[in-house]
């Protein structure tokens, strides 16, 4: 078949050479006969015409043997392709209908995978041969999950044994604050091995990359800057390279810019690149900064690396698990599994799984959705069938190929396919960049055009919707019986076939599990609109203060906190307190703990917050027993925990004076308990520990106060300032931050409304299909009824009847798929059930009025019907 | 559809298997063929050009034979046939074909 049509298709590429071959080809018959006769004794000018005459009509012969190539073939599929359209034409309304539901579902799908492209299957981008670089992780126990990277010191001793490799590079992010920079902002920084540039192959765009030995302790302050930061921030300047940057306070030299396209392995994009060594000196106060290059038990740098050209990802993951299982028994460290990977975003590290789940999610739905919209143009396309059934019983009997009209058929839906795909094309270029740039707020840092892949992809899928509901249709109206097909009656087919209800139902199912998942999710925003944060938010204030912090280790933090701790009480500041990390902000610390009766295997990680005394006071979180941390706890290991933290491992309510082993594994004595609230996070509240600040010192922390003052916010800033000249100080009131936190948070729920409220539109037109043939079909029984004094509502009754069931079944399987669905959202609905009936509710009366709409709308075209005319159908 | 059908001078189908036939004698060119048609019917085949050509067109489209230029016995440019292993793989189906139908036309005939 195949190769029959290469032949075809070959002919006609070289027609005008066959066109010659062809006419010399009879020539030369000709001459030959007329030699013949000549031979047999007939004059040369009578053989000629004999010969002619002979012959027949040479120009008949001519186009009977090229009918032979292209005429039936081509003629036919260029009639089919206009018959198609000018079918299509006679429906105008819901053909253009359903194409731009089919496009713009299409589109939809298109945009998904253009941005997983973009992010996530494209390798990286503007290093030298990316498909030799890997990844290298653990595998985290069981009760972690996910992977991680590996700790400095393993790294180190990979990188020296590994043969796998032809080289090794280490990097850890950290975020840090460029010199223009105001309180609270941060830049991502990436802090690598020296032979990051040369591993990588990374190109540059100016000066260069890190060179060794300046990851050593104590060399040149170096930085390699992005290409985005180079021209956002220092405006493109040509002479850059040599131009000194202040990072956390501390003077860096700009080495080199990267080129446009090296984002970094990681996916997300960094901006600026220093020296791992670096990591001390600009975190002076953070002691895990200082020491995690020597212990081989912290977490942990990303591994990267470049294979050697002999080796593959299986023979180096072989090599590297040898490797680490040696390093871990040598370090008395749980062996642990080592997975190579590919340097796409989703190779499987937990953040990115996480966003895989996120992208999965949302491809189900969208997916859904084309699936829907798939089975509108299925509808269309089986009702158009079991119009023409008579029509097609007509061809049939007189002896029509049936393959060739179930390709006629075909050709419809490839039609429609074909001009949903443009639509299709068209959305997925203009939506990707629309909603990361305006809605999510991301700048472009992927590469999010359309490429041929995202083509290929959106033509596959519609060619392959087409098939897919084009071809039911197609078969089922070639397979009626013949003698009641040609007396246009579709009805034996009805019974015998319910696609047409199935597709009516699958709709409908799958509009009610998007519009509740929509609903619920809104509903969960609602709710935490009115969610008890558990502590004060309309008189209380943040301020985030923000100090060089390469000049400030921990007894110059220390100090600091107390200057500012006395002239605030001079000024009288009500309520106020340091706590490192500030309520509803976007930083949380963990902390591993476990009972005194516990053995170390058993410790689990915790959240905690650092405060400082009357932290409680000031956000008025009620102290439910014992007492707030005091001056004389200095030196002392103490701390306060939550309620339910209390309740959970002592319930017997005695938790004030109990000890257990948290942070460093020193013994803790518990003083206080304080009611549980969402200080730490909205999300469902979890036990929670408070350290004492000054015993467990960190990056400065903010400060929170009990006033919305501006006054106060000013006495504030002033007082910082008089102390810190290089101070920025950002002042918030806490309801503002709840206001961010709640309009971030609307905004899943807003795109999964949009994403429901098409799905409905969808469904709606679907209906308002099935229902119109529905009323086409029952012409005659209608016009019958209203001749007999049936009113309106009689006939959308009837109409409705018809397909009633399929909706009534749709309605159920959406209900429960609905109810899977909910369990998935319960973590995003802040205490709403996930049964919620306002939301349940609300979406079986969106789907009754949408199927009330989409039948009135033909009831109303067939109530118009005259009669008589009605009666005269047949 | 129906632009293509030879004129009914023959069964259809019949044309394609002694046009087969004939080359398997060796490569020839339409007139050729035509000739040998007529000499070994005595004259009973007079095969027009009008469904020859279109015939050998219909065998090329399915590879059954393949067409190359060469010279013809008084010098002229001609196109001559080959039979392919397809068309040989054919000319044997149809023959069966043929001879079941012949058999049962007989039969018909004689009972």
């Amino acid at each position: 078949m195949m190769a029959r049509l290469a032949r075809r298709v070959q002919h006609w590429l070289r027609s005008r050479d066959q066109e010659a071959a062809l006419r010399e080809e009879i020539e030369f018959h000709q001459a030959m006969k007329q030699a013949e006769l000549e031979r047999d004794g007939m004059p040369a000018g009578d053989a000629r015409l004999a010969a002619r005459r002979a012959m027949g009509n040479v120009t008949i012969a001519h186009e009977h043997a090229r009918a032979v190539w292209i005429w039936p073939w081509l003629d036919s599929v260029g009639q089919d392709v206009r018959y198609a359209v000018r079918s299509l034409r006679r429906q105008p309304g819901f053909t253009s209908m359903s194409l731009i539901v089919l496009g713009i579902a299409l589109g939809l799908n298109a945009s998904l995978f253009t941005v997983v492209a973009g992010i996530a299957i494209r390798p990286m981008a503007g290093v030298h041969d990316p498909a030799t670089i890997a990844t290298v992780s653990g595998v985290n126990p069981p009760g972690l999950g996910g992977v991680s990277g590996l700790s400095f010191p393993e790294y180190a001793f990979l990188a020296e044994h590994t043969k796998a490799f032809t080289g090794l590079v280490a990097a850890r992010t950290m975020s840090v604050q460029l010199e223009s920079e105001g309180a609270g902002r941060s830049t991502a920084a990436y802090l690598v091995t020296a032979n990051y540039f040369d591993v990588l192959g990374v190109q540059l765009e100016r000066g260069r990359g890190f060179v060794a030995g300046e990851d050593r302790r104590g060399s040149a302050r170096v930085a390699v800057l992005s290409y985005q930061l180079w021209n956002t921030h220092f405006a493109a300047d040509p002479a850059i390279v040599g131009r000194q940057v202040q990072i956390n306070g501390l003077p860096f030299t700009v080495v080199g810019v990267v080129s446009r396209a090296f984002v970094g392995p990681e996916g997300a994009p960094h901006r600026v690149w220093l020296p791992l060594s670096m990591q001390p000196l600009l975190r002076p106060n953070d002691p895990f900064a200082a020491q995690m290059l020597d212990r081989p038990q912290d977490c942990c740098v990303t591994v990267t690396g470049r294979l050697a050209p002999s080796s593959t990802r299986e023979f180096a993951r072989a090599e590297i698990q040898v490797l680490s299982t040696r390093f871990r028994a040598a370090t008395a460290q749980q062996d642990r599994q080592i997975v190579v990977g590919g340097t796409q975003f989703l190779s499987g590290r937990r953040g990115e799984m996480q966003a895989l789940a996120i992208l999965g999610v949302l491809f189900l739905g969208i997916t859904l959705v084309l699936f829907i919209a798939c089975a509108n143009v299925g509808n269309l396309l089986l009702a158009r069938a079991a119009a023409r059934v008579g029509e097609i019983g007509v061809r049939l009997s007189l002896g029509a190929d049936r393959a060739r009209i179930v390709r006629q058929l075909l050709t419809e839906g490839f039609v429609l396919s074909s001009l949903a795909t443009g639509i299709g094309v068209l959305v997925s270029k203009w939506l990707p960049p629309f909603v990361l740039g305006a809605v999510a707020g991301v700048a472009r840092p992927f590469d999010l055009d359309p490429d041929r892949w995202v083509l290929l992809y959106a033509l596959a899928i519609a060619m392959l919707s087409c098939v897919a509901f084009a071809l039911a249709p197609a078969l089922h109206a070639t397979r009626g019986d013949v003698a009641s097909a040609i007396k246009g009656d579709a009805s034996g087919l009805k019974s015998r076939f319910p696609l047409r209800s199935a597709l009516l139902a699958i709709q409908v199912a799958v509009s009610v599990v998007l519009l509740t998942s929509a609903g619920l999710l809104l509903r969960g925003v609602a709710q935490a609109r009115i969610l008890d944060p558990g502590f004060d938010v309309d008189g209380v204030s943040v301020a985030t203060i923000g100090v060089p912090e390469s000049a400030y280790d921990a007894a110059r933090t220390r100090s600091f906190m107390d200057a500012v701790t006395s002239e605030l009480r001079r000024a009288r500041v009500p309520r106020f307190a340091f706590v490192s990390d500030e309520p509803l902000g976007d930083r949380s610390s963990f902390t591993a703990m476990r009972l005194r009766s516990e053995s170390e295997g058993q410790a689990r990680s915790i959240e905690f917050l650092a405060v400082s005394p009357g932290f409680f006071a000031a956000l008025r979180i009620p102290i439910l027993a014992g007492r707030d941390f005091i001056d004389s706890d200095r030196g002392r290991n103490v701390v306060i925990v939550s309620q339910s933290m209390a309740r959970r491992n002592w319930p017997a309510g005695n938790a004030v004076g109990q000890s257990f082993f948290g942070g460093g594994r020193q013994l803790m004595e518990i003083v206080g308990v304080v009611a549980d609230s969402h200080v730490a996070g909205m999300e469902d509240i979890s036990p929670l520990l408070f350290f004492p600040l000054r015993e467990n010192p960190g990056p400065l922390p903010g400060l929170v106060f009990g006033s919305q003052e501006r006054s106060t916010a000013a006495t504030i800033a002033a007082i910082v300032e008089r102390l810190e000249p290089k101070a920025r100080v950002e002042i918030t009131p806490l309801r503002d931050r709840l206001e961010n936190w709640l309009g971030e948070l609307a905004l899943a729920p807003l795109a999964a409304s949009a994403l429901g409220a098409f799905a409905l539109l969808v469904a709606t037109v679907g209906m308002i299909g099935v229902f119109s043939y529905a009323v086409r079909q029952r012409t005659r029984e209608i016009g019958i009824r209203v001749a007999l004094g049936a009113g309106g509502r009689d006939v959308i009754r009837l109409v409705l009847a018809s397909s009633s069931r399929a909706v009534l079944i749709g309605l159920g399987v959406g209900a429960l798929g609905a109810i899977g669905a909910s369990q998935v959202l319960r973590s995003a609905l802040y205490g709403l059930s996930p049964l919620d009936p306002i939301a349940y509710g609300a979406v079986v009366m969106m789907l009754a009025t949408a199927a009330l709409v989409a039948s009135y709308i033909p009831a109303r075209r067939a109530l118009r019907i005259d009669p008589v005319r009605a009666l005269r159908y047949d | 559809m129906g632009k293509s059908s030879p004129p009914p001078d023959l069964l259809p189908g019949t044309l394609d298997l002694l046009v087969l036939k004939t080359l398997l004698r060796g490569p020839m060119h339409g007139y050729g063929i035509a000739q040998h048609l007529k000499t070994t019917s005595e004259d009973v085949l007079q095969v027009g050009e009008s469904s020859l050509y279109p015939a050998l067109q219909r065998l090329l489209l399915n590879d059954y034979v393949k067409a190359e230029w060469g010279a013809s016995e008084n010098n002229r440019r001609a196109r001559f046939y080959t039979l392919t292993a397809a068309g040989r793989r054919r000319l044997a189906a149809e023959r069966e074909e043929f001879d079941r139908l012949i058999l049962a036309i007989h039969k018909v005939l004689a009972s």
